[in-house]
């Protein structure tokens, strides 16, 4: 006898209402709480409620009332997007979600629930952790969050991204700019030196080609480094300096009031210093014990739940996700598998096993745009690479111009896939 | 017959009306639909809508839901022949898209037809295109879509 899919599905709907009387029986509905509204938490909210169809009650918990997105936000400074144009509304109201305005302040994860900063209680039965990254201010000697007000990190959407863009477009022919890249792992590896050719694209646009970037990285290799290189020689010629560890023996201080970097071989005084620092899963994530010893949250590569605790997911950038960055794609693929998981959970609904994506584009100059991508699936216990993709070097133009039209209509998609 | 082509003479088209996106998950689960496909391996059953549906969340990461264009084309309401044949082809590294190739990498012939299943049935909610990127969408579907 062979039992098809349909009606495996059915016996499993059956054993689940056996195994878990407390969620399915003792309650009219049951009650997912998700902490953030980024790229993980709010596409969490958005399928749960969606595809639970009412029979789940879902609360987002997130401050804001538009989400700045940081995904593209290195375009702002490159004066190819506006602050507007990635700022992104919530439309989820007409899934379901209830979308609660308040920070998160702490989970009681024995009495599963979430006390919000207004001294207010929410009590779920899976509770979806997705608060993204907080920047180690203490990782760099000398910097702190109020030098970032100086020494800007722009690791994290919105004044900070104003902050850059301002003091880059402020700067004279001539100048230096610093960037301290940050050592793995962190959001959006790619990110700063799309950055950095972004800073580099506003100089000399502007004829400003005696200017210089320094960057004094942490990691002797990164994301896409040949297609970085080969772009900044070609658009760029004699702007961008990348010092692996052996050419600057690792960063010493930074001093905003004098506006220097030391490193073990020399000061460095520029007009405009980036630092972005080491990061870790946010705040709630890792005083609610769901972190570990390496600041991020270890998952169940089959679903990403916590190892933790078990009525937790953990999802984004928080999460110990394996070969995949950190980054919107990733964690807008991983809240697929974790509101099929949830759904199957609290509701008996089918599940699939997990497959995960993430393609991360970067802008070398207008209409040159390079990607580096891959699929994922579980496996050892991690999330593992099963298929991967990196544009090539040396590339036409035609190529390069379509990945860029690509990279615009994703930020359409993913942006319409997260928040409408 | 005729509308499906000569590349699918043993596929039939479903005779199921096409739904809105929104509230179709009612449906979901009528099986009623009556579509053959005709596949590499021979005859395979109708795809599964429901693992179709799970499958196409990573699809509409980049391609709308809404049908909309942006850069990257829709594939909302596509007949199902012509969608299982673009994603075998991805699949086999015919097709030439990097990221296509990766996505459709490991899928089988029942993930494809579930995949088409779903993505034939929906109606698109809106046809319009960014009118700055209407010319650049004419240009670049050609050779993003062609076959290599």
């Amino acid at each position: 006898m062979t039992i098809s899919r349909r009606q495996f599905s059915t016996g499993l709907l059956a054993a689940s209402f056996i195994a878990m009387p407390g969620v399915l029986r003792a309650q009219a509905k049951p009650r997912v709480v998700v902490i953030g509204g980024g790229p993980g938490g709010a596409t969490v909210a958005k399928y749960v409620a969606r595809d639970s169809q009412g029979a789940i009650d879902v609360t987002m918990v997130e401050p804001l009332e538009k989400f700045i997105t940081c995904f593209h936000s290195n375009l702002v400074i490159g004066g190819m997007r506006s602050m507007e144009s990635i700022t992104q509304p919530y439309k989820l109201s007409g899934y379901g979600v209830k979308h609660v305005r308040q920070m998160a302040a702490t989970i009681d994860r024995d009495k599963k629930q979430v006390r919000l900063a207004d001294g207010s209680v929410l009590d779920y039965d899976r509770l979806v952790v997705a608060p993204g990254i907080d920047i180690k201010f203490d990782s760099v000697p000398g910097y702190s969050e109020a030098a970032a007000e100086i020494m800007p990190h722009g690791w994290k959407p919105g004044a900070q991204t104003l902050l850059v863009k301002k003091q880059l477009d402020a700067l004279e022919d001539g100048s230096t700019i610093v960037m301290l890249a940050p050592p793995n792992p962190y959001r959006c590896p790619p990110g700063p030196y799309e950055r950095v050719s972004m800073m580099a694209k506003v100089l000399k646009a502007k004829g400003h080609t005696r200017s210089k970037i320094i960057v004094i990285d942490p990691k002797d290799k990164f994301s896409k480094m040949a297609l970085f290189q080969e772009g900044w020689q070609k658009h760029y010629p004699g702007m961008v300096e990348w010092m692996d560890p052996k050419m600057h023996g690792g960063v010493k201080s930074v001093d905003p009031s004098a506006m220097t970097v030391t490193t073990d071989f020399e000061t460095v005084k520029a007009a405009m210093i980036n630092v972005i620092p080491a990061q870790m899963a946010g705040k709630i994530a890792r005083d609610a014990g769901l972190a570990n010893q390496t600041g991020y949250c270890p998952i169940d590569a089959t679903n990403m739940k916590s190892t933790i605790d078990p009525n937790i997911y953990v999802l984004g950038d928080a999460a110990i996700a394996g070969a995949m960055p950190k980054s919107a794609f990733s964690a807008n693929s991983h809240a697929k598998v974790v509101a099929m998981a949830v759904r199957g959970e609290l509701t008996g609904s089918r599940t699939f096993p997990a497959r995960y994506a993430n393609t991360c584009w970067s802008v070398l100059a207008n209409d040159d745009t390079v990607k580096v991508g891959g699929r994922y699936e579980p496996k050892d216990g991690a999330i593992a690479e099963v298929e991967g993709f990196v544009s090539k070097t040396g590339e036409d133009a035609g190529i390069r111009f379509q990945t860029a039209e690509e990279n615009m209509g994703w930020y359409a998609g993913i942006t319409a896939d997260i928040f409408a | 017959m005729a509308e499906t082509g000569q590349m699918w003479p043993c596929a039939v088209r479903t005779t199921q009306a096409k739904r809105p996106i929104r509230g179709i998950r009612t449906g979901l689960r009528a099986v009623g639909a009556v579509v053959a496909l005709c596949v590499a391996a021979g005859h395979a059953e109708a795809g599964d809508r429901e693992l179709g549906e799970y499958l196409s969340s990573e699809c509409v990461t980049c391609h709308q839901l809404s049908g909309r264009f942006d850069g990257i084309p829709s594939i909302v309401g596509r007949a199902e022949p012509e969608l299982i044949s673009a994603l075998s082809e991805y699949r086999d590294k015919v097709r030439d898209n990097q990221v296509m190739r990766a996505i459709a990498a490991k899928f089988n012939d029942e993930e494809i037809a579930a995949l088409a299943s779903y993505f034939g049935s929906l109606e698109q909610e809106q046809s319009e295109r960014s009118t700055a990127r209407a010319e650049n969408a004419r240009e670049l579907t050609p050779s993003m879509e062609g076959t290599k």
